[in-house]
């Protein structure tokens, strides 16, 4: 009996409780629980991104760029250097909180459960209890309706600064790009043996850190920051100021200017004992002094292009002979800038052996031939049958001061020819300068019937068919897109008193090709002189 | 640490007080605070 008196009386509390206590306050537990939870979402973002002690998420560094973002589609790992905040931090930062706001519900959750155990009596207060779990789910879901929505706006923000940095990035590096190309700049390795070209060099920071592709992305937009903490900019025409190009496959430092000035590529090519060496010498000097006569200049870069461009005046300024290329080796490219009409470029001219071209093996060791604005193909006329033997006799010695070519020119030529067709080179977009070289051996002397100082191109290419070169020179304008030929003298420099080139000079073949590629250079000053 | 980490963050904070002071302030309009006070019983 008393105990069903006690059943009931707990039962009347019980219901007085639910509609006194519980009924009024539920609505104030609810809102206030539902309010706090919102707020815990607002104060635990806030205090993760303010880095409030405790709530700071991890800082993503520059050593974290491999694994936090995703891999580039080239030969090299990402640049080290700190990412921009949108595509690593970003997500680190929300993650954090999330993880914060999750953790700070479930530990309520805990809690309680664990009070409940620990203390089971208070089970007897029945409706009472309703109170606090109401106040629990209403907490749970307030935060996450808050999460919800705080980070669906941080997303939207995020978003919009996401394609602002898509908008500037494709502004920069289109700019970049089009300038570059409408110049016509590339990178060229100058070393014997790598002369890698491309558009884009790799940059090197003052604490020797490397960059391979210094455009804004997502190591930054305007500017980035090296792992050394040096900021670096993010374009090839800014970078091109103050850091140091280095060549992307071999690692070592290009010439000042590389990818950002004109670069022009012109290998010289043809038998062994031809003259390209001569041809190359005689031809930069000349260039040199035709370049400031028309009011440019012609400065060669590199303590390599220095010595060479020295000995080159030496050697034609004295008329000493040119000692035979190395052929043990690849060719180290000779880098000369030279400025004409407002027009500053680089010029490579790249003199391999003769013994480079005397297979398809060796020539393909010569990748520059690959990417060349134009070639330069040296023939020899002393090394071609119908001219030596014409000079028989008397004229014998003529012959061996000539010391003709080893190999005959129309060999020489097809050689090289099937080695690019064979390397997929695309001959017909490149123009063709033909120099028949030692003309000052060969004027005056009867194989050269047909020819005088002042030959045009027609005219030497009608000589050449005359002393039974069809077969090379069908082949020439077949493969190339267009083929000018030159009669040249390598002894000098063939120029005026004032630098001006005349026809016969080494630099004709260069000018032309050079004007070809973009590089106006005054011409020569013929209606003066005439 | 890039000065652009602080300079983001402290966007988004801006942004999330903008939306807390957006919310509070639709909250204090009468039509609303009298559907809460409806719901309270007050």
């Amino acid at each position: 009996m008393p105990a069903l008196i006690g059943i009931v009386l707990y039962g009347a509390a019980c219901y007085y409780a639910f509609v006194y206590v519980v009924g009024p306050a539920w609505p104030f537990v609810v809102v206030g629980a539902g309010g706090i939870g919102v707020l815990l979402v607002i104060m635990v973002l806030v205090g993760t991104l303010l880095r409030v002690a405790g709530l700071a998420a991890p800082t993503v560094t520059p050593f974290d760029v491999g694994e936090r973002l995703p891999d580039v589609k080239s030969n090299f790992k990402r640049d080290s250097a700190w990412p921009n905040y949108l595509f690593a931090q970003s997500r680190t930062d929300l993650g954090a909180a999330l993880e914060h706001i999750a953790s700070a519900v479930s530990r309520m959750w805990m809690s309680m459960t664990e009070f409940v155990r620990g203390e089971p009596e208070v089970l007897f207060l029945g409706p009472l209890l309703l109170l606090p779990l109401a106040g629990a789910v209403a907490l749970t879901a307030g935060a996450a309706v808050g999460a919800v929505t705080a980070y669906g706006l941080l997303a939207v923000v995020l978003t919009l600064a996401w394609l602002g940095w898509l908008v500037v990035v494709g502004l920069l590096r289109g700019v970049d790009l089009g300038i570059r190309v409408l110049r016509g700049a590339k990178a060229t390795c100058h070393y014997s043996g790598c002369n890698y070209r491309n558009r884009l060099p790799a940059y090197r920071c003052a604490c020797g850190q490397t960059h391979h592709d210094i455009r804004a992305g997502r190591l930054g937009v305007v500017v980035r920051r090296c792992t050394c903490g040096s900021l670096l900019p993010t374009t090839v025409l800014q970078a091109a100021a103050g850091l140091v190009p280095v060549c992307q496959k071999c690692d070592r430092p290009l010439r000042a200017g590389a990818a950002v000035l004109t670069d022009v590529l012109i290998p010289v090519f043809g038998p062994a004992s031809a003259g390209k060496t001569r041809l190359v010498l005689a031809g930069m000097v000349a260039l040199a002094r035709h370049l400031s006569a028309a009011g440019g200049s012609l400065l060669p870069i590199g303590p390599e292009s220095e010595d060479t461009f020295r000995d080159a005046t030496t050697v034609v300024e004295s008329g000493i002979q040119t000692t035979k290329t190395e052929a043990d080796r690849p060719p180290a490219g000779i880098t000369v800038r030279l400025t004409a009409a407002r027009h500053t470029a680089l010029l490579h001219l790249f003199d391999a052996a003769g013994e480079f071209f005397s297979n398809r093996e060796q020539s393909s060791e010569l990748p520059f031939l690959d990417d060349a604005q134009g070639l330069v193909f040296v023939l020899d006329p002393f090394s071609v049958s119908a001219v030596a033997d014409d000079l028989t006799g008397a004229l014998a010695s003529r012959l061996a001061a000539a010391q003709p070519a080893m190999m005959h020119p129309e060999q020489s030529y097809l050689v090289t020819a099937q080695s690019l067709r064979d390397q997929g080179i695309k001959l017909k977009r490149k123009p063709l300068a033909v120099a028949v070289v030692k003309a000052d051996l060969l004027l005056g002397f009867p194989p050269a019937t047909g020819l005088h100082p002042e030959a045009e191109s027609g005219e030497v290419e009608t000589w050449l068919r005359d002393k039974g070169l069809d077969n090379m020179l069908d082949g020439a304008a077949r493969d190339f897109g267009v083929v000018r030929y030159f009669l040249v003298s390598s002894l000098d420099t063939a120029t005026d008193a004032d630098g001006w080139t005349n026809p016969l000079s080494p630099a004709r073949p260069l000018l032309w090709l050079l004007g070809r590629s973009g590089v106006s250079v005054p011409a020569q000053r013929l209606a003066a002189a005439s | 640490m890039p000065p652009h980490y602080l300079s983001f963050r402290v966007v988004l904070v801006l942004v999330l007080m903008g939306a807390l002071a957006g919310a509070v302030w639709w909250i204090a309009q009468p039509a609303v605070l009298s559907e809460i006070l409806h719901f309270l019983g007050v």
